[in-house]
């Protein structure tokens, strides 16, 4: 096995996806409510989700809702499984089965 | 931006920030608390985005135990149904868990949009159709010239034949057995008020519905609490 994915481990962006793996599959989350969830300034959560974005984890959606402009952001499925694969890195570590 | 220690990995408290994880500095956090923190995550998201059973079977619970212990007992033998007051109290139980289960789940659903809004819309308009068709069944068997005793009989068991059928297709829909059980239980106990008819019929419901109900929450406490 590789060592721990770098993008992911970052306590931030853990939080971040860790977070949207919780969002049932086909649904996403608008920026706002994302950021209140994770307690995350509006600048700080960007930047994550751009770094996330660019490692393809992470599918960043804008579209308007009448008027207002709206950012949805889901896991896309690349980062749904680099996820499971940190976890369960995370798993092995920690039963020792990594050195 | 000064750097910080991922020391607050450890809580589930929201981050401060700036957050020193940018890359290659000291992303230090041990498998453990790494760990940790995943699991402070899935346990937010289970508190802040999804949806409580146990909040709103709760709520059901006490509404049907509350609306039918009072249309038993406020039941009018010589009318032949239940009295205005006890018809009051119904109506008051049920706006006040429909109300009670629309804030909560517009709250903990507000912001997520795709496919789960879909289902639930649709799910939500499937209740407010078959109600809405159940009155005009009503209605009509009344005007038809229905004695009371049997609209008491009629319109319980269409209530409860819906809220069976809805609840047994979202379990399914969901994949929540508690919800597909509560609706097969559903079936058998509107079955059995039917039967032994009014003012018996209520109180099987006060106590087997309202009971059921009640149940439901507590398994789905149980349940969370060992996932936790």
């Amino acid at each position: 096995m590789t060592e721990l994915d770098a993008v992911i481990h970052a306590p931030a962006r853990l939080r971040v996806v860790a977070t949207l793996a919780g969002l049932r599959g086909g649904d996403q989350i608008v920026f706002t409510r994302l950021q209140k969830v994770l307690g995350m300034t509006a600048g700080n959560l960007s930047t994550h989700l751009r770094k996330l974005e660019d490692a393809g984890y992470v599918a960043v959606e804008k579209s308007f809702e009448g008027r207002k402009p709206v950012t949805s952001i889901a896991l896309t499925r690349e980062g749904r499984r680099a996820f499971e694969t940190y976890t369960a890195s995370l798993e092995a570590l920690l039963k020792g089965e990594l050195p | 931006m000064p750097d910080r220690p991922d020391a607050d990995l450890t809580d589930g408290a929201p981050a401060p920030e700036p957050l020193s994880d940018e890359p290659g500095g000291p992303s230090t956090a041990s498998p453990a608390e790494a760990l940790a923190a995943i699991r402070s995550s899935q346990e937010s998201v289970r508190r802040q985005l999804q949806v409580s059973s146990t909040a709103l079977f709760a709520a059901w619970g006490i509404a049907f135990l509350l609306a039918y212990t009072a249309l038993y007992v406020g039941y009018d033998e010589i009318e032949q149904m239940p009295s205005a007051w006890a018809l009051l109290v119904l109506a008051v139980c049920v706006v006040s868990a429909m109300a009670f289960t629309a804030i909560h789940i517009a709250r903990r659903t507000a912001g997520i949009r795709g496919q789960s809004a879909r289902v639930g819309a649709m799910y939500g308009w499937s209740w407010v159709f078959c109600f809405g068709f159940a009155m005009v069944i009503f209605g009509a068997v009344a005007d038809a010239g229905a004695p009371p005793l049997a609209m008491s009989i009629l319109t319980n068991a269409v209530s409860l034949l819906i809220v069976a059928a809805l609840y047994m297709a979202g379990g399914a829909l969901w994949q929540e057995w508690r919800m597909f059980a509560l609706g097969a239980w559903f079936a058998v106990i509107g079955s059995i008020a039917a039967i032994v008819a009014p003012p018996n019929g209520y109180l099987v419901q006060a106590i087997a519905g309202g009971g059921g109900f009640l149940l439901a929450a507590l398994a789905a406490v149980v349940v969370e609490r060992r996932r936790s």
